[in-house]
């Protein structure tokens, strides 16, 4: 999925499940963050591997250029994060949380995942791996979130 | 791990009762992971309930839909280490989810951070060979039952 698709997607369910109103840019601008920021590990990896990726092409690849944060250790690790914010102030928690859980979701529903990295390396996929069926899913998901965020700041207009 | 993780004696208690009872009844979709696709889309609707009704109607169908693909893969043959993987994983996706929502009650925090066990609880799993996972949703709907009462 791309990550125009996970932002407006994942931040829009944050905002939307913890009641976030849009005169609060504050937590509007951590949900942005929140649901994108996940996806900076894939530049370290592309750099990194990028021989890899020149002989065997992004194609069906692209799950090899991400770190275990893609994971369900990464999914543990913000659940935790979430845990101690949600001491302090609920609705962060949930902003913080809430975004990051649905972008590591998505992908490992959508893509490739090896979800027990790094203690198995089994890879697994829920839905069939054709390159029309995720490019169908990643239009559908910006246009409907699209339109969703432009009706949810139209509020303060 | 070269084998799907063997579950405690004790689960066999609730479980051989559901196993006969899906041994006739009909399931017209075969492939387990349309179900737990529709149980993570239930999950991620549980975020957006505000009621106690809700969040038991929306657990419950999640727990059917869980045990729907089980029941599959058994009946059809389609057990394997990587549809348990699925299992586990989409069953921690689904905590995760359901979990992060009622994080605002003190109740919501006992099993948000009884969930994060159960995440390293997977890892054991997937590790030692043994289902040591806790059933969480299941509690949670005992709980919500209960406190409806109260």
């Amino acid at each position: 999925m791309t990550t125009l698709a996970h932002i407006l997607s994942a931040s829009y369910i944050g905002l939307y499940s913890a009641n976030v109103l849009p005169s609060e840019t504050g937590f509007i601008v951590v949900s942005l963050i929140s649901a994108g920021v996940i996806d900076l590990d894939h530049f370290y990896f592309l750099i990194k591997d990028r021989k890899y990726f020149k002989q065997n092409g992004y194609k069906n690849n692209l799950h090899k250029a991400r770190s275990t944060l893609h994971e369900l250790l990464g999914f543990t690790i913000v659940g935790f994060i979430g845990f101690i914010l949600s001491f302090v102030d609920i609705k962060l928690a949930k902003i913080v949380t809430i975004p990051a859980l649905i972008h590591i979701a998505e992908d490992m529903i959508i893509g490739i995942s090896i979800p027990f990295n790094p203690i198995d390396k089994t890879e697994i996929n829920l839905i069939p791996q054709k390159t029309i069926i995720k490019i169908a899913i990643d239009i559908a998901t910006i246009i409907i979130f699209g339109l969703l965020w432009m009706k949810y700041l139209n509020v303060t207009s | 791990m070269d084998e799907i993780p063997k579950r405690n004696q004790l689960t066999q208690l609730y479980r051989r009762p559901l196993h006969e009872l899906e041994r006739v009844m009909p399931f017209y979709i075969k492939d387990p992971n349309v179900y737990q696709l529709l149980g993570l889309i239930f999950s991620v609707l549980f975020l957006f309930t505000k009621t106690n009704l809700h969040q038991i109607i929306l657990i419950s169908l999640i727990l059917v839909l869980d045990w729907f693909d089980g029941a599959t893969a058994r009946i059809f043959s389609l057990t394997s280490k990587k549809g348990y993987l699925i299992d586990v994983v989409a069953d921690r996706i689904s905590e995760g989810l359901i979990f992060t929502a009622i994080l605002n009650s003190i109740a919501g925090k006992i099993f948000f951070s009884a969930y994060l066990l159960n995440n390293i609880l997977s890892f054991y799993s997937v590790k030692s060979g043994k289902h040591t996972i806790i059933a969480l949703r299941f509690f949670y709907l005992v709980f919500l039952i209960i406190n409806s009462f109260l």
